[in-house]
C-alpha cells in the first residue's frame, strides 16, 4: 500500500505541477468567460439604434410603434417614393412602407434601406404589427379584447409521476442524461489517454525496469491510475470553482447593464414567464439530484479506472508511437457504441438495449448515469452497481496480467492475438 | 552463510529455455561476475534475483529473505538504463530511495552524501534532461546504490561509459564492497571484468558451465605453457622436459611436460646457455577460457 502510495505521490504531483496542466485549468474557463463576453459583445454591437420613418398609407398604424433602445419610429407625411431619395438626407436608416390592405390578407408592407434591419428588429416590427391587425380584427368581430387575451390562455402540461410519486421531467432528464454521458465520455478519453502516455514514457524511457525492481506492476499500474484519476478530479474541483465565480461576476456585469424594458418585455410576458417557470419547479424539485451526484461520482470512479486499466495494459504492449492506434481501437468501440446507445436511449428511454447497456460494466458507466435521470428501479441500478464493481475488478486484474508481460517486451510488434495469451501465462 | 543462494532455478519462454536449472552461491562482501555471451540467459536469471520475473521452479534467496522483500537490499541497475527524463534530479533520487523503503529524513541524507561524493551538490533541481549522457550515468549509479544494499547487481555497468566514467564507478564498487556490499556483475565482456571479480560463473544457452574463484579457474585450466625472454643468440635446445610451442627472435613459448617443475625447466635453459631475461608462467584469460568451455560442452552434446 504504501508502495501504490509512492506511485500516486510522484504521478499527482509532477503532472499538477506541470506548465501544461497549469495553462489548461485556467485557459478552458477562461475561454468560457470569452465566449460569454463575444456573445454579450455582439449583442451590444447589434443594439445600434435605427431611425426609420414610417410611410404609412393605411393611417392607423404609424403611430402605434413604440419606439425601443434600438428602433426610433417618426411617421412622415412625404409619399414612399419621394421619401426613397430624401430619407438618408433627413437622417433616417430606413423607410417602413405600410400600404392600405386587407385586413384579412396583410400583404405588401415593405422595409426600404441600404442596410439590412437584422433579425431581431423585423421579428419585433412583424410582431407589432401582427398585433394591431389582430386586434382590429377580434374588434370587428365585436370580441372584447380582454376576454379574447383570457380564453387564449390555456396551459397544459403532462406530470410523469411514478411509484415513489416523483415527478420528473422528460425535457429536463434528457438534458441531464445527455450532459452526463458526454462528460463521461469526455474524462474517460482525457485521463485514459493521459494512462496511456504515462505507461508508453515509462516503457520507452526504460526506466520501469528500475522501478519494477522496487514495486509490483500491479502496484506501479494501480498508483498509476490512481494519480492521474486524482489530477483529473482537482482540475475538475478547479473548472467547477472556477465556472461558480464566474457565474457570480457574470451575472453582475451582465445583470446590471441590462433592464428589463430593454429585452421588450411587458407585463404580459412577464406574467408568462412566471408561468413558464411554475410549470418548470416540479420537475426541478421531481429530478433526483442527491441520487444523481451520488451514482455520477460512482460510475465516474469505477468507468475511470477501468477505462485506464484497459488503456494502460494496452500501452504497456506498445514498442513504437505508431502501433499504439491498431491496439487502443478495440478499447475506443464500447465508448463509441455506448454514446451511439446514449443517443438512441434518450428518445426511448425504456427499451432492453437501455437496459442491457446499463448493466453491462464496459457501457454502464457512461448509459447508467443519463438512465437515473428519467428513473430507473431500484433493483436495476442493484444491480448495475455490483456489476460494475465486479467488472471493474475483473478488468483491473486482466490489465494487470498483460502490463505485467508487456511491460518489459521490447522489439516486437505485439497483436491482440498475443497479448490475449499474455492472460494464461503462469507466474 | 552465501548472501545470495540460487537453487535449481529455471525459466523458461514458451519456445526456449532461458535459464535452465542454475544453482549459484554468492558469498558476501564479494565481486562475482556473472559471465556468457548476449542471450545466454543472463538477463533472465537477474531479472528473477530482483523479482520482475519469476522462475518457473527454484528458489532465490538473499539475505535469508525468499518473497519480494529481497528486493529491499538489492541496488539494480539494468543493461537498459532509465530516468524520468522531465523529473528534477533530486526529486527522482528521493522517490527511488523511498521505494526502496527509505524514510525521507535517511533518502536526503544518503542523496546528499552521493552529491558530495560526485561533486554534484548544485545538481539537485536541474532535469534529467538537460544532462549529458555521462552525468546521467552518474545518476543511475546514484539510484542504485541510495539504498545501501546488500547487493549491488550491476547489469553491463561499463557499456556506453567513457574511461574516465569507468573508473569512477569501479572506484565506487571496490569501495561499496569495502563497506561490506557483494557485487553482482553480469557482462559479456569478459575482459573488462577479469581485473575486478574475485568469484565468476560462465552461462551458455541458459546453463552455468563453469564457476570458482578467478585465480582457481586460471590454475585449473591453463595448459602449463611458460614464455621466456632471452637475449643473446639461441642454441639449439634439448626438448626432454618441455617441447617449444613458439618461437621468435627474442621469445619463446615453452610447453612443459607433465611431471617436472618449471625449476627445473628453467634451470636447464640457463645450463644450455639462454640468457633469460624474463620468466612466466601463461595464464588463460577468462575469454579464452570461456571459449574452451564452450567448444568443449558443444563438442560433448554433438557426440551425446
Amino acid at each position: 500500500m504504501r508502495k501504490i502510495l509512492l506511485v500516486f505521490g510522484r504521478e499527482y504531483w509532477t503532472r499538477v505541477r506541470k506548465k501544461s496542466f497549469i495553462i489548461i485549468t485556467i485557459l478552458v474557463p477562461l475561454s468560457f468567460i470569452l465566449m460569454f463576453s463575444i456573445q454579450f459583445f455582439l449583442m451590444a454591437v447589434s443594439l445600434d439604434s435605427l431611425r426609420i420613418a414610417v410611410v404609412d398609407e393605411s393611417g392607423q398604424y404609424a403611430n402605434r410603434f413604440e419606439d425601443t433602445r434600438s428602433l426610433y419610429f417618426k411617421e412622415v407625411k412625404s409619399s414612399f417614393e419621394e421619401m426613397k431619395t430624401t430619407y438618408q438626407e433627413q437622417n433616417y436608416d430606413g423607410i417602413l412602407h405600410i400600404p392600405s390592405f386587407n385586413l384579412n390578407n396583410p400583404k405588401g408592407v415593405e422595409y426600404f434601406s441600404d442596410k439590412l434591419l437584422g433579425v431581431q428588429s423585423k421579428e419585433y416590427i412583424e410582431d407589432e404589427l401582427a398585433d394591431e391587425i389582430r386586434k382590429e380584427r377580434i374588434a370587428q368581430l365585436g370580441i372584447d379584447d380582454k376576454a379574447y387575451q383570457k380564453a387564449r390562455k390555456v396551459r397544459l402540461s403532462i406530470k410523469e409521476v411514478n411509484q415513489e410519486g416523483e415527478a420528473s421531467g422528460t425535457g429536463l432528464a434528457t438534458g441531464v442524461g445527455m450532459f452526463m454521458g458526454m462528460v463521461m465520455y469526455f474524462v474517460i478519453f482525457l485521463y485514459g489517454s493521459m494512462v496511456m502516455r504515462g505507461v508508453m514514457e515509462e516503457k520507452t524511457n526504460r526506466i520501469v525496469e528500475v522501478i519494477l525492481s522496487s514495486v509490483k506492476p500491479f502496484q506501479l499500474m494501480m498508483g498509476k491510475i490512481l494519480g492521474i484519476g486524482a489530477v483529473g478530479l482537482t482540475q475538475f474541483l478547479i473548472w467547477i470553482i472556477l465556472m461558480f465565480f464566474i457565474n457570480i461576476i457574470m451575472a453582475l456585469f451582465v445583470g446590471g447593464s441590462i433592464d428589463p424594458g430593454m429585452m421588450g418585455a411587458n407585463e404580459a410576458d412577464i406574467e408568462e414567464i412566471a408561468a413558464k417557470m411554475e410549470m418548470f419547479q416540479p420537475t426541478l424539485e421531481g429530478l433526483p439530484v442527491g441520487k444523481l451526484v451520488f451514482c455520477f461520482l460512482f460510475y465516474f470512479f469505477w468507468g475511470y479506472i477501468v477505462y485506464a486499466a484497459l488503456f494502460g495494459a494496452m500501452a504497456s504492449a506498445v514498442n513504437e508511437e505508431g502501433d499504439l492506434q491498431t491496439l487502443t481501437i478495440p478499447v475506443s468501440i464500447p465508448i463509441i457504441i455506448s454514446i451511439f446507445i446514449l443517443m438512441a436511449m434518450i428518445n426511448s428511454p425504456n427499451t432492453s438495449l437501455a437496459f442491457w447497456s446499463s448493466i453491462f460494466p464496459l457501457s454502464a458507466p457512461i448509459i447508467m448515469p443519463a438512465r437515473i435521470a428519467f428513473g430507473v428501479p431500484t433493483w436495476e441500478l442493484i444491480l448495475s452497481m455490483t456489476l460494475m464493481v465486479l467488472g471493474a475488478f475483473f478488468i483491473v486484474w486482466v490489465a494487470a496480467r498483460i502490463y505485467r508481460i508487456g511491460i518489459l517486451m521490447y522489439g516486437k510488434k505485439v497483436t491482440l492475438r498475443e497479448i490475449g495469451k499474455w492472460l494464461f501465462y503462469k507466474g | 552463510m552465501s548472501l545470495l543462494s540460487i537453487e535449481n532455478v529455471s525459466k523458461s519462454y514458451r519456445t526456449h529455455k532461458a535459464v535452465d536449472n542454475v544453482s549459484l552461491k554468492v558469498e558476501p562482501q564479494t565481486i562475482f561476475g556473472l559471465l556468457g555471451p548476449n542471450g545466454a540467459g543472463k538477463t533472465t536469471l537477474i531479472r528473477m534475483i530482483t523479482n520482475i520475473l519469476y522462475q518457473d521452479s527454484g528458489n532465490i534467496i538473499l539475505n535469508g529473505v525468499k518473497d519480494s522483500e529481497r528486493n529491499m537490499f538489492i541496488g539494480y541497475m539494468p543493461e537498459e538504463r532509465g530516468l524520468y527524463k522531465k523529473m528534477k534530479v533530486g526529486e527522482q533520487l528521493l522517490y527511488l530511495a523511498k521505494l526502496k523503503n527509505l524514510s525521507h529524513k535517511q533518502a536526503k541524507a544518503q542523496i546528499d552524501y552521493w552529491f558530495e561524493k560526485f561533486d554534484i551538490t548544485d545538481w539537485w533541481n536541474k532535469k534529467v534532461e538537460e544532462l549529458s549522457k555521462g552525468m546521467q550515468q552518474k545518476i543511475q549509479f546514484i539510484a542504485t546504490v541510495v539504498h545501501d544494499p546488500k547487493l549491488i547487481i550491476l547489469d553491463e555497468p561499463f557499456s556506453g561509459l567513457d574511461p574516465i566514467n569507468v573508473n569512477l564507478i569501479k572506484d565506487q564498487i571496490f569501495e561499496l564492497k569495502e563497506k561490506g556490499a557483494t557485487i553482482l556483475f553480469s557482462t559479456h565482456r569478459m575482459e573488462q571484468v577479469e581485473e575486478i571479480c574475485e568469484e565468476i560463473a560462465l552461462v551458455n544457452q541458459g546453463k552455468i558451465i563453469l564457476q570458482g574463484d578467478v585465480a582457481g579457474l586460471k590454475q585449473r585450466f591453463k595448459a602449463n605453457h611458460y614464455q621466456v625472454s632471452y637475449s643473446g643468440e639461441l642454441p639449439s635446445l634439448r626438448e626432454v622436459m618441455y617441447t617449444v610451442i613458439k618461437q621468435e627472435p627474442g621469445e619463446l613459448v615453452l610447453g612443459l611436460n607433465s611431471g617436472y617443475p618449471a625449476n627445473e625447466m628453467l634451470l636447464s635453459l640457463m645450463e644450455q646457455g639462454v640468457q633469460v631475461s624474463a620468466f612466466n608462467e601463461i595464464l588463460p584469460s577468462l575469454n579464452e577460457l570461456f571459449i574452451s568451455q564452450v567448444k568443449a560442452k558443444n563438442a560433448e552434446t554433438a557426440a551425446g
